[in-house]
C-alpha cells in the first residue's frame, strides 16, 4: 500500500504541517475551543487527583439507612441503592475514566509511535510486520476486539487499560510510518546522515519534531475514544468491578431502578456527556488549528 | 479498474487471514488454561479428567496444526461447538446476525435521511446560527456515549411517557408492528449518532465542492441555487459521505454490541456479552470473526464502489 504516491503525498503534509502550526496564532475562534474543552479537561484532572480531598464520603460506604435517598443538603446528589453517597462516587468516577483513558493512550502513543518510527525510517522486514499487524488490528472494530481480549485476560481496570493502548497504537503508529518515510528521503536528513549523523540521531532530531502535531491530533481524539471504551465495557460489566464506581458502571446499575429514582442514571450520564464531548471540542480544536485542510 | 480490483481484492484476503489468525492466537496464546477456564468453574475436575477433555478438544496438539485445521473447518463455516450449552456456533450466529444486521440497516437508514439533508443545510447557512446550533447538536449527539442516550430514551420514551416498548423481542413474522415498535428505539439511538456523523461529513464536502471552479461555473450560468446545490454540488459531494458512511457501517456493528445490550436485542453482540460473561471462549471466537470479516467485507465492498463513482481513485492507485 505504501508506494511512491504515498510518500509524495505524506511529504506535502508534513510542510502543510508546519504551515499550521506557524499559523495557528491568529485564528481566535479556534483557540477558544481549545481553551474551553482543554479547560473542562483541566478541571476534571483537577478533581481526579485531589478526589480524596473534595468527596464528602467514603465513596465505597454502604449506608442501608439511607438506601436511594433523595439528594439533602448532606448528600447533594442523593444516595444509590446501597446507601453510598452518589456525589462521592462520582468524584471518584473522574479518577477512574481519566486514568484508564490517560494511561492506555500514553502506552498507545509511545509505543505506536516508536514502532511506526522505526518501520518507516528503516523500511523492509519491520515496515512490513509493523504495518500489517496494525493493518489487522485496525480492520475489527475496537469495542469487539475488546470485548474478545477482556473475557480471556478476565474483566479488571489494568486488563482493560491495556486493551485500550493495543487496540490505538496502530493508530499512532500509522501517524509515525507516514512521516517517518517522506522525511527519510529529504535533503537535510540526508545531509546529516552523509555528516555522519546517526540513525537515532536523525529519529530525534529530523522526524519525530515534524509528527508532532498529527499526533497531538491523534493523542486528543484518542483520549475521548478510550473513555467511552472503558465506560461502554464498564457498562456492559466487563471492565471496572463492583464496587468501583466507574460512570459506566454506575449507569449500568441505576438502569434497574431508573424509573424511581431517574437521578441515579443521569448524574453519571452528564459526568460522561461532558468529559467525553470536551475532548472532542479539544479535539476538534486543535485539528482545526494544526491541520490546514480543514480549514 | 482491473487492477484496482485485484489490489483491492487481494488487501482485502490478506485483512481477513490476518484477522482470523488475531482471533485464532489471541484466544490461544492468552494466559491461562482455556480449558481449565471454561470446565473449572464446572466443578472439582481430576487431572486425568482435564487431560481427557484436552485430546477431546484436540488442544494437546501442536499450536500451528490447531490453527491449520481451525483454518480449514472456518473456510468450510464449521465454527465448532459451544463450551457452555454445546450448540454449533455457526448456527447461533446465522440466527441472530440478521437481527444485527436489520438493526444496522435501520439505524443507517435513520442517519442518511437526517445528516444529508441537514449537513446541506447546514453547508448553506454557513457560520449562521442554524449552522451553529446544528454543529452543535452533531457535536453533542457524537460525544455522549450510545448506552447512555439509549438508557435516556428509554427512560424518557419507555417509562415516562409510555409510548413505546422498553425492550425485548419478538420475530417480525410473530407480530410485525410490535417487532417495529421494539426497533425504534435501538435503531433510534443509533441512528441518530449516524446522523450527527453524517451531517457532519456532508456539510464538510458540500463545503468543499463549493468552493470547486466547476460549481463557480454554473452559478455564473445563471442556474438557480437549488440545482446548482442538488444536481452540482451534492452529486459530487455525496461521493466522501459514502465511502466515510461505509467506514462508519463498521463503528455500527460495534456500537450494536452496547444497544443490542441496552434494550437486550438478541443479536450477534448480545451472543457475544453473553458468551464473555460465561467464558465460553469458542463463542468469542466465533462472534468475533464473523463481525471482524463483515467488517473487512463491508470496506472492500465501499471502496470499490468508491472506484467505481471517483475515477480518480482507481487510476491514482492502481
Amino acid at each position: 500500500m505504501a508506494t511512491e504516491p504515498n510518500m509524495a503525498h505524506a511529504d506535502r503534509s508534513i510542510s502543510n504541517w508546519k504551515v499550521g502550526l506557524t499559523r495557528a496564532g491568529g485564528r481566535r475562534r479556534l483557540n477558544l475551543r481549545i481553551l474551553i474543552g482543554g479547560g473542562i479537561l483541566t478541571l476534571f484532572v483537577v478533581i481526579a487527583v485531589i478526589a480524596p480531598l473534595i468527596a464528602p464520603y467514603d465513596p465505597l460506604l454502604p449506608n442501608p439507612a439511607r438506601s436511594l435517598a433523595p439528594p439533602s443538603a448532606a448528600h447533594p446528589l442523593g444516595n444509590d441503592e446501597f446507601g453510598r453517597d452518589v456525589l462521592s462516587r462520582l468524584i471518584f468516577g473522574t479518577r477512574i475514566s481519566i486514568e484508564v483513558s490517560m494511561v492506555s493512550i500514553a502506552l498507545a502513543l509511545s509505543v505506536g509511535t516508536l514502532a511506526g518510527l522505526l518501520a518507516g525510517y528503516f523500511g523492509g522486514l519491520v515496515d512490513w510486520i509493523v504495518m500489517r499487524t496494525a493493518d489487522v488490528v485496525l480492520s475489527v472494530p475496537p469495542v469487539l476486539l475488546a470485548i474478545g481480549v477482556v473475557a480471556i485476560l478476565g474483566p479488571s481496570l489494568p486488563n482493560l487499560t491495556l486493551t485500550v493502548a493495543v487496540l490505538y497504537a496502530p493508530r499512532f503508529a500509522r501517524v509515525a510510518y507516514s512521516s517517518a518515510q517522506a522525511v527519510r528521503g529529504l535533503d537535510y536528513v540526508l545531509a546529516a546522515l552523509a555528516l555522519g549523523a546517526g540513525s537515532t540521531y536523525v529519529l530525534r532530531k529530523a522526524v519525530l519534531p515534524a509528527i508532532i502535531a498529527p499526533l497531538i491530533v491523534q493523542g486528543s481524539l484518542a483520549l475521548g475514544a478510550a473513555m467511552l471504551l472503558e465506560s461502554g465495557l464498564s457498562f456492559i460489566g466487563l471492565g471496572a468491578q463492583p464496587p468501583t464506581p466507574s460512570w459506566g458502571s454506575m449507569v449500568s446499575s441505576a438502569r434497574s431502578i431508573m424509573e424511581r429514582v431517574p437521578l441515579l442514571v443521569l448524574s453519571p450520564s452528564i459526568a460522561l456527556a461532558t468529559a467525553i464531548l470536551s475532548f472532542n471540542i479539544l479535539g476538534d480544536g486543535v485539528r482545526d488549528v494544526l491541520d490546514p485542510r480543514m480549514r | 479498474m482491473r487492477a484496482y480490483v485485484v489490489q483491492r481484492l487481494s488487501l482485502a484476503l490478506f485483512l481477513a487471514l490476518g484477522s482470523a489468525s488475531l482471533v485464532f492466537f489471541m484466544i490461544n496464546l492468552a494466559p491461562g488454561d482455556v480449558v481449565l477456564a471454561a470446565l473449572g468453574d464446572a466443578g472439582g475436575l481430576t487431572a486425568e479428567q482435564v487431560r481427557l477433555k484436552r485430546e477431546d478438544l484436540g488442544l494437546d496438539r501442536p499450536l500451528l496444526v490447531q490453527y491449520v485445521d481451525w483454518l480449514g473447518r472456518v473456510v468450510r463455516a464449521d465454527l465448532g461447538a459451544s463450551f457452555v450449552n454445546g450448540r454449533s456456533i455457526a448456527r447461533d450466529i446465522s440466527l441472530s446476525l440478521p437481527r444485527t444486521l436489520e438493526l444496522v440497516l435501520a439505524a443507517l437508514l435513520v442517519g442518511l435521511v437526517l445528516g444529508i439533508p441537514a449537513g446541506v443545510y447546514s453547508a448553506t447557512q454557513q457560520d449562521h446560527w442554524a449552522d451553529h446550533v446544528l454543529m452543535g447538536a452533531s457535536l453533542l449527539a457524537v460525544s455522549v456515549p450510545s448506552f447512555v442516550s439509549g438508557t435516556l430514551l428509554l427512560l424518557f420514551f419507555g417509562l415516562q411517557l409510555r409510548w413505546l416498548p422498553v425492550s425485548g423481542f419478538v420475530s417480525l413474522a410473530d407480530a410485525p408492528w410490535l417487532h417495529l415498535r421494539l426497533l425504534v428505539l435501538p435503531a433510534a439511538t443509533l441512528g441518530l449518532f449516524m446522523a450527527a456523523l453524517i451531517t457532519r461529513m456532508t456539510r464538510a464536502t458540500m463545503l468543499e465542492v463549493n468552493r470547486s471552479d466547476f460549481v463557480r461555473t454554473a452559478r455564473s450560468k445563471g442556474l438557480p441555487e437549488r440545482l446548482v446545490l442538488l444536481r452540482h454540488a451534492l452529486k459530487n459531494a455525496l461521493i466522501p459521505v459514502v465511502t466515510l458512511t461505509g467506514v462508519e457501517v463498521g463503528t455500527l456493528l460495534g456500537g450494536t454490541v452496547i444497544i443490542e445490550f441496552v434494550f437486550t436485542w438478541p443479536g450477534v453482540s448480545t451472543l457475544l456479552i453473553t458468551a464473555a460473561n460465561r467464558r465460553d471462549y469458542p463463542m468469542v471466537q466465533g462472534v468475533v470473526l464473523v463481525i471482524a470479516l463483515a467488517f473487512v467485507l463491508i470496506n472492500l465492498l465501499v471502496d470499490l464502489l468508491n472506484a467505481y463513482l471517483d475515477p480518480r481513485i482507481r487510476y491514482g492507485r492502481a
